[in-house]
């Protein structure tokens, strides 16, 4: 009986293997010829039948594309952005959510559908708007309209998204910690945001790529090249008429890399997972 | 001497006159673009210390850029812009009438019959204008000579009038090879495994208008009120325009286009043998020259009755809203609107063969086309299949004047692309296009 | 309580309701009543009612299409993408190996920026280069035209969508990190198989991440607006005519911006409805652990 529960087990860890082993190939395609483009002449890129091995290497593609773009200046613009808007982010779109999902108070639900309207306009159409307040608020070619929204809720897709988190963890835990004299901050800091982590950490990731691959909002409100974000610098041999797309693809190679160590590294802490314990008591 | 010191007495007037102005000048391309357009910022800078220049190099999202800045009432005093928005915004007077500055203004290189008459856009019935291009383009043939020389095939002539459509087809059959190294006029040719295409094009109207016009037809009447895209004439040269495809086998379908992304590769990999495409093309495949990986040939187009040159591009405007109330920085401005479309200061991107110089003796005076044609980039026949082309057969694009011309551009666009897929007979797709551009057609602007 | 709760409740949610009051409210209603004008953004807008509607209705073919275009897409990619994040997401719950990188694998297409992201998508469905086709032909299948045909294009992009279901994988496993062990256990105990285990705590566990994926997949899918941009430009003939590029092409193309904004009132009301059904129905089979009845 042991040996034949044993024997399954082994089956399913096969079964799961094959799964995932053949499906991330199919996920990596894309990406290896993305690679190996970067390496590539571009004469060679799209040659038939596909050739998987750059001959000769073109490392050159790296250069070209890197040192068009003041690199330094543009990563520390792009990490300036991205402190301020990380820590806006975190801080009050748990708030809000904490206050949308775990307090209850009068108007609560219909004042979050509301808000969440704010996701359904198209940005065509508001960005002018939106720009002209910027610019009532002297706001225009400073990172004022890249990092001062994060801070009023951090956009409703991350308030929507953290809610529908708080929502799953039982309430007597909440209930335990206010009969003890918690205040609800206390609430949210000690029971609410270490049982969250995860999603936490998935605002913070989804946060960084959005702010990481911005160009729309850098473009229209900076003018001065100085202020430009590594998204915008590298985005220059984009333009779907120069064709480089060798370059492109170097360019888009470096962008994707300090995501990749991040999400890599952001993993451990993800595996951690949650150990709820003395619940359900 | 005397001439001298009262030029010295000039240049410090002209030069304390600005004092310190600071003007906004915004513009979109290429890295290599956007090195000249920098290096032609700098020598102004240079040539007018009191004005600074702060260059906004805009690699993306351009237009939202340009609306938002607009809307907000700080537009860049001089900017590239796209032939659409320009028109419409010139008509609420945002973009700046510069015939007045013109006709003020001695400088030669900005006088209306010095630039190329197809260059320049006109509205409100003709009296006012906008200005020119940055640079003047047109659609040319570009080939890669060695395959002609390997077949045995007579390069196409660098005279118009001798460059038939029936000498084309004759021309792009024998050039275009299977596998098997059969042609498509043999038994046993096989369409799905062409090692060599006789010709590549692209989709959109610069590719198959001149080929309407030298047929004789149009997308409209002159007035531009009436479509005539569904006329004989149109029908029939979008018609032998698909049938390169589907007919004569010379040519990729628009799916197998697509992975010709780059021409300038595909005629030097000898993937195809010729290849319909802008004259800023040369700067990929000069480049390719150059380096002695290609033997490029260029070609006018080829003619259906009538040679045409089709010229197009886009404009560097000024914005009257950043100049209207300081009569200086109009002034500046006016200064550097000029200086930009001064073919002079940006002769490194001309001679590369991204662009074509504006002025009419850049063609015209022997010395000035030495100083543009580069002989390692421009093939020998260039004088002749371009700039005679251009000269003699030129005739501008109807961007330049037809309203709501984009819209009509994407509708044709759809709809060619329903042709050249093989999904409607040219007399089905350009009887729908009539019908839906039909009350697009307000008129000119020009008219 | 009531009272401490009401206060901090107001606290707390203030940051997201100012900032919906001060930087999505006004641009809203401006878009709103820009609608009823003829604005190209230069100049001044002049009031012309509901012509931009009535020509919505009843004159522009391209707009009936495209909202057509939009909805097919739309349904079609968020079902596609969802069931493929949650089974990888569920895959990659499972205790093996190596699998900080496997999530990193299937996050990899959600990184990659969206016009290298076009411009490999576009060599894959090439029907005659492309990858796609070839791996058909190896199974002795017939090729497919892909995105170069009418009736192709939209299954080809919702394909692609698929790949690009990173953001919703990730979700789903925090969902799935966040169920209790306890749960488990407790089915386990009672005898409970696989199934038992998947049906009676993962589901209904996850239904709120469910809940929040399939609103947001509809809200962004039917904004979705890259594809057309940077590979099909809404072709062939119109079958990829995706409703805000038709918007952005109005506005920023052919210089009206009433119309566009008319056109994106529109959208608004869509996708507001099915919002709110999908929020009416919820409470029908969401299930929230810390209750939302109280």
């Amino acid at each position: 009986m042991k040996v034949i529960r044993s024997k399954m087990k082994t089956i399913k860890k096969i079964i799961i293997y094959l799964i995932l082993i053949s499906a991330s190939i199919s996920f990596l395609l894309p990406f290896a010829w993305l690679i190996r483009s970067s390496f590539m002449d571009i004469g060679q890129i799209f040659t038939l039948p596909p050739e998987w091995i750059p001959r000769p290497f073109y490392w050159q593609n790296y250069p070209e594309a890197l040192t068009s773009v003041p690199f330094g200046r543009y990563t520390l613009n792009t990490l300036t952005i991205l402190f301020f808007v990380e820590a806006g982010v975190l801080i009050t779109a748990t708030m809000s959510a904490f206050a949308f999902s775990r307090l209850r108070w009068k108007g609560r639900d219909k004042i979050f559908s509301i808000l969440l309207t704010s996701l359904m306009v198209p940005y065509v159409v508001t960005l002018i708007p939106t720009f002209l307040l910027w610019k009532a608020l002297k706001g225009i070619d400073t990172f004022l309209p890249l990092t001062v929204p994060a801070w009023f809720g951090g956009g409703m897709f991350n308030v929507f998204l953290l809610r529908q988190f708080f929502l799953t963890i039982p309430y007597e835990l909440d209930e335990a910690a206010y009969l003890d004299g918690a205040t609800p901050l206390q609430v949210l800091w000690k029971v609410i945001i270490p049982l969250s982590k995860p999603a936490i950490l998935t605002v913070a990731i989804f946060t960084f790529m959005s702010v990481w691959n911005d160009l729309l909002g850098p473009i229209v409100y900076l003018n001065d090249p100085d202020k430009y974000t590594l998204a915008v610098g590298l985005s220059t041999f984009v333009g779907m008429y120069t064709g480089q797309w060798n370059y492109l693809m170097a360019a888009s190679t470096v962008m994707i890399l300090p995501p990749i160590i991040l999400f890599f590294i952001g993993q451990r802490f993800f595996v951690q997972g949650i150990t709820l314990t003395g619940l359900k008591g | 001497m005397k001439k001298l010191f009262l030029l010295f007495i000039l240049f410090t007037m002209v030069s304390m006159a600005f004092s310190e102005i600071t003007l906004t000048y915004m513009y979109w391309g290429s890295p290599l673009e956007r090195k000249a357009q920098e290096d032609m910022l700098k020598a102004f800078e240079k040539a007018y210390p009191g004005i600074k220049v702060k260059a906004i190099h805009v690699p993306s999202n351009y237009d939202e850029k340009i609306s938002a800045m607009l809307a907000g009432g700080n537009p860049p005093h001089v900017a590239q812009l796209g032939e659409g928005l320009a028109f419409e915004w010139a008509e609420k007077g945002e973009v700046m009438d510069i015939l007045p500055l013109i006709k003020q203004d001695p400088d030669p290189s900005v006088q209306v019959e010095n630039r190329l008459s197809m260059t320049w856009y006109w509205y409100d019935g003709g009296k006012k204008t906008f200005g020119t291009n940055l640079a003047a383009e047109v659609m040319l043939l570009w080939y890669n000579k060695e395959l002609f020389d390997d077949a045995g095939v007579p390069y196409p002539p660098a005279n118009p009038e001798e460059w038939t459509w029936e000498k084309f087809i004759d021309t792009a059959i024998k050039l275009t090879v299977d596998k098997n190294g059969k042609h498509p006029n043999e038994p046993g040719f096989d369409p799905n495994n062409i090692k060599t295409y006789g010709v590549v094009f692209g989709r959109w109207w610069g590719h198959f208008l001149p080929f309407i016009w030298s047929n004789g037809g149009d997308i409209c009447d002159e007035e531009g009120k009436v479509p005539l895209i569904n006329q004989p004439e149109a029908v029939e040269a979008l018609q032998e325009f698909a049938n390169l495809i589907h007919k004569y086998h010379v040519s990729p379908t628009p799916a197998q286009l697509e992975a010709f992304p780059a021409f300038h590769i595909a005629l030097q990999t000898k993937r195809v043998a010729m290849a319909i495409n802008g004259q800023w093309a040369l700067l990929d495949l000069g480049d390719l020259a150059k380096k002695g990986r290609l033997k490029l040939g260029v070609a006018p187009l080829p003619k259906f009755k009538e040679p045409v040159c089709l010229e197009l591009g886009a404009p560097n405007v000024i914005f009257t809203k950043a100049v209207e109330n300081d009569p200086e920085v109009l002034k500046a401005a006016w200064e550097l609107y000029k200086w930009s479309t001064d073919s002079e200061k940006v002769l490194p991107l001309i001679r590369g063969g991204l662009w074509m110089p504006l002025q009419i003796w850049w063609y015209k005076d022997p010395e000035y086309l030495e100083k543009w044609l580069d002989p390692k980039v421009h093939p020998p026949e260039y004088k002749e299949a371009v700039i005679d082309y251009l000269l003699n057969y030129g005739r501008k694009a109807p961007s330049y004047y037809l309203k709501n011309w984009n819209k009509i551009a994407d509708i044709m666009y759809q709809e060619v692309g329903n042709i050249l897929l093989g999904k409607a007979t040219a007399q089905e797709a350009c009887d729908s296009m009539a019908e839906k551009i039909a009350p697009l057609l307000q008129g000119r602007y020009d008219k | 309580m009531r009272k401490l709760e009401l206060k901090w409740g107001i606290i707390l949610a203030l940051p997201a309701i100012l900032g919906f009051l001060i930087w999505n409210l006004g641009p809203m209603i401006a878009a709103f009543v820009i609608g009823f004008t003829d604005w190209s953004i230069a100049g001044t807008p002049n009031f012309v009612g509901l012509a931009n509607y009535k020509e919505i209705f009843f004159e522009d073919f391209i707009a009936k299409k495209s909202i057509f275009v939009t909805f097919y897409f739309a349904i079609g990619s968020v079902v596609v993408s969802m069931i493929t994040a949650f089974l990888t997401a569920l895959l990659l719950n499972q205790k093996v190996r190596a699998l900080p990188l496997f999530r990193t694998i299937f996050f990899l297409p959600s990184i990659v920026p969206a016009i290298a992201n076009a411009v490999v998508w576009l060599w894959l469905f090439n029907p005659d280069f492309g990858l796609l086709n070839y791996i058909l032909e190896v199974f002795g299948l017939s090729k497919l035209q892909w995105i170069y045909d009418e009736h192709q294009v939209i299954p080809s992009l919702i394909l692609m969508s698929a790949w690009g279901m990173g953001y919703t994988m990730m979700i789903f496993l925090a969902g799935l990190q966040g169920i209790p062990q306890q749960l488990y256990e407790a089915v386990a105990i009672d005898g409970g198989n696989w199934w038992h285990k998947f049906r009676h705590v993962t589901i209904p566990m996850m239904t709120p991440t469910i809940f929040f994926n399939l609103v947001m997949g509809l809200i962004s899918s039917f904004q979705a607006f890259a594809q057309p941009f940077l590979m099909t430009e809404g072709g062939p003939n119109y079958a990829s005519m995706f409703y805000c590029y038709y918007i952005y092409k109005n506005a920023f193309d052919y210089g009206r911006m009433g119309y566009a904004s008319a056109l994106s009132t529109i959208l608004f009301l869509i996708i507001l409805v099915l919002t709110f059904l999908i929020f009416k129905t919820s409470s029908y089979w969401v299930y929230y652990e810390g209750g939302r009845s109280r």
